[in-house]
C-alpha cells in the first residue's frame, strides 16, 4: 500500500528545494484572497497564476498551485459566514448555519470552527491519498453512467432534506434550477431557451446566478436594517470566540472525521467534487443530529459538517488527478494544465514510475494543511470586521464587487445582467418562502444529471432492466430508497407532533 | 367606530400573491419544456427537461393552491406588506439598471453613480460621506479589478 522508499526519496526530494516551501504561504494567502471575495473563485486564482509556475520546477509549481487550492477550500466560508454570500459552490452548505451564526453574533466562533475543520479536512484527504492512490485506480474505473446518475439523484433528494418550508416549494425551486441549467447549448448541440440571444449559448453561468440568488437577494431583503449584527456588544472583534470555536470542532471529532471521509469519498468521483461533498456532508450531519431543527438556525455542526467535506474532497479529487488523468473540477483541471506545461502526464504510469514525486506533492499538501491553520486564523481575524460596517455602505459595496465579479468570471455582460436578475428572482423567491438553496443545488448538478441520464439511455438503449446488471447502481438506489422514505416519515412525524 | 389600536377583526383574506407567483413559475417551466419539445431532434434533447418541467409545475401550483390559506397567529404578524418592500424593491431596480448601464457608462462611472444612489435610497443625506464612498469606493474597486487582477473591464475614465 505504501512504497517506504519512494516515501523517504519524497522527503529527500521536498528537502532539497527551497522554494518547494517559499511558495506555500503566498500560495495560501492568493486562495483565501480569492476564495473570499464574492464572485472570485479558486479556479480563477489558479488560472490567473498558472503562467507564474511556467519558470518553476514541477513540484514548486504543483505545490504552488495547491496551496492556492486549500486557500481558496476555506476562503469561500468566509463570507460565507459573514454574509451569507458563498465566496465559491464548494462553501454553499458553510452559510446555512454560518451565517445564522454571524446574526447571532458567534461570527468569530464559526470561523475558529471553519477553519479548523476545513484545516482538518485537507489533512484527511491527504493522509488517505497517500495511503489509497494506487488501489483506488482500478475502484474508480467502475463507476459508470448509471451510479452517477445516482449520485445526481442523491443531489435532488438533498433538495427536500434542506428545505425549511414545503415539500412541494422545495421540488418546485429545485426543480427550477435544473431547468435553468439546461439552458444553452447542449450536449447533443441543440440550442435551448437562449431567446436567440448569443450571450446565452453558454448557458446561465452557474456562479453568477449563484451569487445573484443568495447573495443579491439576501443583501436587497437587508435593506433598512443597521448592522448585520443588532447587538453593538457582539460585533467586537476577539480571539477567543475563533479560539473557542477551534476547540469546539477539536473536541467534536467524529463530526469531522465523517465530514472528511464523505467529502474525500465524493472527491474521488470524476466530475462531482466539493460543490457537491459540502450539500452531502451537510444533509448527513443534519440526518443523524440528535437535534436536526437546529440546523439552519446556527448549529455549528453544520459548518463543521461542511467545511470538512469541501476540504477534504480536494484529497479526493487529487486521486483521480493522480491516479487516472482524470479532472474532478475546475480547481484540478487547471492542475491537469500545470502538469502539461511540464510536459507530465498523471495516470497508473505517473504513479508508478514517480512514485518519489507523488508522495512528495502528498507531504507537502499536508504541511500546507497545517500552515493554513495559522495564515487563516490571521486572515479570519482580519476579516471578521466586516461586521462593524454599516449595512447601507456595506450592501451597495458588495453589490458592486458581485456584479465586477461576475464580469470577470463570464468575460462579458451576461455575468452582471445573471446577478441581477438571480437577485430578484430570489428576492420574490424568499417573499413567497421558496427556498433558493433548492434551485442553486439543482442549478448545480443540473448538468451532470442531463449528461449521466443521457448516457445512461444510449447505454441501456431505454431498457430498465440494464439496471439489474449493475450491482453498485442498484445499492445506491437501495440505500436512497431508505433514506428517502425515513426522511418521509420523520417529516410527517414531526408535522402530526407540531399540530 | 373602530379604535386603531382595536385587534384586527376583519375577515381573513386569502392570499393571492403566492398563487400567482406559482403560476407564472409553472408556466414559465413548461412553456421552456413545450419550447424544448418544439425543436428537439431526438428524445435525449428532453429526457431530463419534460419530467423536471411537469414535475416542478405541479409543485409549484400545489405550493401557490396550498399558500392561499389565510395567515393566522405569528403568521400574519410577521408577514411583510408591500409598503415595507418599496425600498428593497427600488433597490432591485437600481441593480437591475447599474447592470444595463455599466457597458455604456463603464463600471467606473456606473459604480459610482450606483453607490451613491444607493446611499441615498438607505438614507446617507452627508455629502462628503456620499461623494467619499461613491467615487472613492468605485475608482479602489475598478483599480482593483483591472490593475491588480488584469481584468478587462468596460471604463469610461479609467
Amino acid at each position: 500500500m505504501l512504497d517506504l522508499t519512494a516515501l523517504s526519496d519524497a522527503f529527500t526530494l521536498l528537502g532539497s528545494d527551497p522554494l518547494a516551501w517559499l511558495v506555500v504561504i503566498p500560495g495560501l494567502l492568493i486562495g483565501l484572497i480569492f476564495g473570499a471575495i464574492p464572485g472570485l473563485s479558486i479556479s480563477i486564482a489558479m488560472a490567473v497564476f498558472l503562467p507564474a509556475t511556467l519558470y518553476m520546477d514541477f513540484l514548486p509549481a504543483i505545490l504552488f498551485l495547491t496551496a492556492i487550492f486549500t486557500g481558496g477550500g476555506f476562503g469561500g466560508a468566509v463570507p460565507a459566514i459573514l454574509m451569507n454570500i458563498p465566496g465559491t459552490s464548494s462553501a454553499v452548505a458553510t452559510a446555512f448555519d454560518g451565517y445564522p451564526m454571524s446574526q447571532q453574533g458567534r461570527h468569530g466562533e464559526a470561523l475558529g470552527a471553519g477553519l479548523v475543520a476545513s484545516a482538518i479536512g485537507t489533512l484527511f484527504g491527504y493522509i488517505i491519498l497517500l495511503f489509497l492512490v494506487s488501489p483506488v485506480a482500478s475502484w474508480v474505473l467502475q463507476l459508470g453512467p448509471t451510479e452517477m446518475l445516482v449520485v445526481a439523484i442523491w443531489g435532488l433528494l438533498l433538495i427536500a432534506v434542506l428545505n425549511d418550508s414545503s415539500v412541494a416549494k422545495g421540488l418546485a425551486a429545485g426543480m427550477l434550477g435544473i431547468l435553468i441549467s439546461t439552458i444553452g447549448y447542449s450536449d447533443t448541440g441543440l440550442m435551448r431557451g437562449t431567446m436567440g440571444s448569443m450571450y446565452l449559448l453558454d448557458g446561465i453561468p452557474a456562479i453568477p446566478a449563484l451569487i445573484g440568488l443568495f447573495a443579491a437577494s439576501e443583501l436587497i431583503n437587508m435593506t433598512g436594517r443597521d448592522y448585520l449584527v443588532a447587538d453593538r456588544e457582539m460585533r467586537k472583534m476577539r480571539l477567543r470566540p475563533i479560539l473557542s470555536g477551534a476547540a469546539d470542532t477539536l473536541r467534536n471529532w467524529p463530526s469531522v472525521l465523517r465530514g472528511s471521509a464523505l467529502g474525500t469519498l465524493i472527491g474521488i468521483i470524476p466530475g462531482v467534487g466539493a460543490s457537491v461533498a459540502n450539500l452531502a456532508s451537510y444533509a448527513a450531519a443534519k440526518r443523524l443530529s440528535d437535534d436536526p431543527a437546529s440546523f439552519g438556525r446556527g448549529n455549528m455542526d453544520g459548518v463543521v459538517a461542511s467545511e470538512s467535506a469541501n476540504s477534504s474532497s480536494e484529497g479526493g479529487g487529487m486521486v483521480t488527478l493522480l491516479a487516472l488523468g482524470l479532472p474532478g473540477g475546475a480547481g484540478t483541471a487547471i492542475l491537469l494544465g500545470a502538469f502539461a506545461m511540464h510536459n507530465v502526464t498523471g495516470g497508473p504510469r505517473f504513479i508508478s514510475q514517480n512514485t518519489d514525486v507523488v508522495y512528495a506533492l502528498i507531504l507537502g499538501n499536508i504541511v500546507q494543511a497545517i500552515l493554513l491553520l495559522g495564515v487563516g486564523l490571521v486572515f479570519v481575524f482580519l476579516a471578521s470586521s466586516i461586521v462593524k460596517i454599516r449595512l447601507s455602505y456595506l450592501i451597495p459595496f458588495v453589490l458592486s464587487v458581485s456584479m465586477m465579479g461576475a464580469y470577470a468570471i463570464t468575460g462579458s455582460m451576461v455575468g452582471p445582467f445573471t446577478v441581477a436578475g438571480a437577485g430578484a428572482l430570489g428576492w420574490v423567491m424568499r417573499r413567497y418562502g421558496f427556498p433558493v438553496t433548492a434551485t442553486v443545488v439543482g442549478l448545480l448538478i443540473g448538468p451532470m444529471a442531463e449528461g449521466e441520464l443521457t448516457r445512461s439511455w444510449q447505454i441501456s438503449g431505454g431498457d430498465p432492466a440494464f439496471l439489474l446488471t449493475r450491482p453498485i447502481t442498484l445499492v445506491m438506489l437501495a440505500i436512497l430508497a431508505v433514506i428517502l422514505s425515513v426522511l418521509l416519515l420523520s417529516r410527517r412525524r414531526g408535522r402530526a407532533l407540531s399540530a | 367606530m373602530a379604535h386603531p389600536t382595536d385587534p384586527d377583526t376583519s375577515a381573513p383574506r386569502r392570499r393571492w400573491g403566492p398563487l400567482v407567483f406559482a403560476a407564472l413559475l409553472a408556466l414559465a417551466m413548461l412553456v421552456y419544456a413545450w419550447s424544448v419539445m418544439g425543436i428537439a431532434r431526438g428524445l435525449t434533447d428532453w429526457l431530463l427537461i419534460l419530467p423536471v418541467a411537469l414535475i416542478g409545475a405541479v409543485a409549484a401550483l400545489w405550493a401557490g393552491v396550498a399558500d392561499m390559506k389565510p395567515l393566522t397567529g405569528l403568521a400574519k404578524t410577521v408577514e411583510r406588506t408591500w409598503g415595507e418592500d418599496t425600498k428593497p424593491i427600488l433597490l432591485l431596480v437600481l441593480t437591475g439598471a447599474y447592470a444595463c448601464a455599466a457597458p455604456f457608462a463603464g463600471f467606473d462611472v456606473g459604480t459610482a453613480v450606483f453607490i451613491l444612489l444607493a446611499l441615498l435610497l438607505q438614507g446617507e443625506r452627508s455629502w462628503w460621506k456620499l461623494a467619499l464612498a461613491s467615487l472613492a469606493g468605485a475608482a479602489l474597486m475598478t483599480w482593483i479589478f483591472t490593475d491588480l487582477l488584469s481584468v478587462r473591464l468596460p471604463t469610461l475614465l479609467f
